[in-house]
């Protein structure tokens, strides 16, 4: 399926184009290897890194190193993205036989994943908030008193601000 | 004459009211004032504080140099008080009406009853 896949991405992204051919062939093995356990190295040996002698060992170093680089980082994720688009008809497939066999132990479960997408739970809820804001002053005494004395010692109130045409 | 006191109270007036010319809540604006307010005395009568304009940028960086001395009295064992703030202030209000000569012509009008009784 993943072969199957990876002729199903067409035309490279602009991040795998930014790679060498090596690197390219590198990121694409990724996808391809067979277990997830050893797939860099796998994908290493598999884009021609090292030599037929090499180890297991010298190879992983390899492969982290590539995986370092932020040019691969990005073409991995460019090609995460299109792996994921390319499997979906794959996975409502293989959703769809499951929901046509009503004995196999899963089958509520992929009821339960397509019911949820059809018609999703909603549920209400209702928060009630309750406080108290408690002023020193009275802010229209505070006011008059601040124009006051403003007024007594001859002290200009700054302009007040606008936002919009409207006072602040 | 003016006491010491009531010079450099003259130029606190003018930098609180610099302070006053900026943006603030109406708590902190009331308070400032109400430091103002309490400034007032038979010398310095509201009218004299009114005469007063706010500090400009050269008497605002003369106060801030002055400040660093604080305005806490300090007394040194064997020295005696140590020169503060206000000291500087008084010391230095030529400079500072210089810079904002209301501070002048509120000094001259405290001053004018008295030099009118002596001549």
């Amino acid at each position: 399926m993943a072969n199957m896949a990876t002729e199903q991405l067409g035309a490279l992204g602009s991040a795998m184009s930014a790679l060498t051919d090596k690197q390219r062939r590198y990121v694409i093995a990724l996808f391809e290897a067979p277990k997830t356990h050893g797939a860099m190295t796998f994908a290493a040996r598999r884009a021609g890194y090292g030599t037929a002698s090499s180890s297991r060992q010298s190879l992983s170093q390899m492969a982290h190193q590539l995986n370092g680089d932020p040019k691969i980082q990005a073409a991995i994720s460019e090609v995460s993205q299109q792996y994921i688009t390319v499997l979906g008809p794959h996975a409502v497939r293989a959703l769809k036989r499951l929901l046509d066999k009503p004995d196999h132990r899963d089958h509520g479960r992929a009821l339960g994943i397509v019911m949820d997408r059809v018609a999703p739970a909603a549920s209400t809820l209702t928060v009630k908030h309750e406080g108290e804001v408690k002023f020193s002053q009275d802010a229209s005494v505070v006011l008059a008193r601040i124009e006051k004395l403003c007024a007594k010692f001859a002290i200009p109130l700054p302009a007040p601000k606008i936002i919009d045409h409207e006072a602040a | 004459m003016m006491s010491k006191g009531h010079v450099y109270t003259l130029v606190m007036a003018s930098h609180l009211k610099r302070v006053l010319q900026g943006e603030m809540s109406a708590d902190w604006r009331l308070t400032f004032l109400s430091h103002l307010e309490k400034m007032v005395d038979q010398t310095l009568t509201p009218e004299i504080l009114a005469m007063v304009e706010p500090m400009d940028e050269g008497g605002a960086e003369l106060f801030n140099e002055a400040a660093k001395l604080g305005f806490k009295v300090v007394i040194e064992p064997g020295v005696g008080r140590r020169p503060d703030a206000f000291d500087v202030l008084y010391q230095k209000f030529d400079v500072f009406a210089a810079l904002n000569p209301s501070l002048r012509r509120a000094y001259d009008e405290v001053c004018r009853p008295w030099l009118r009784a002596a001549s």
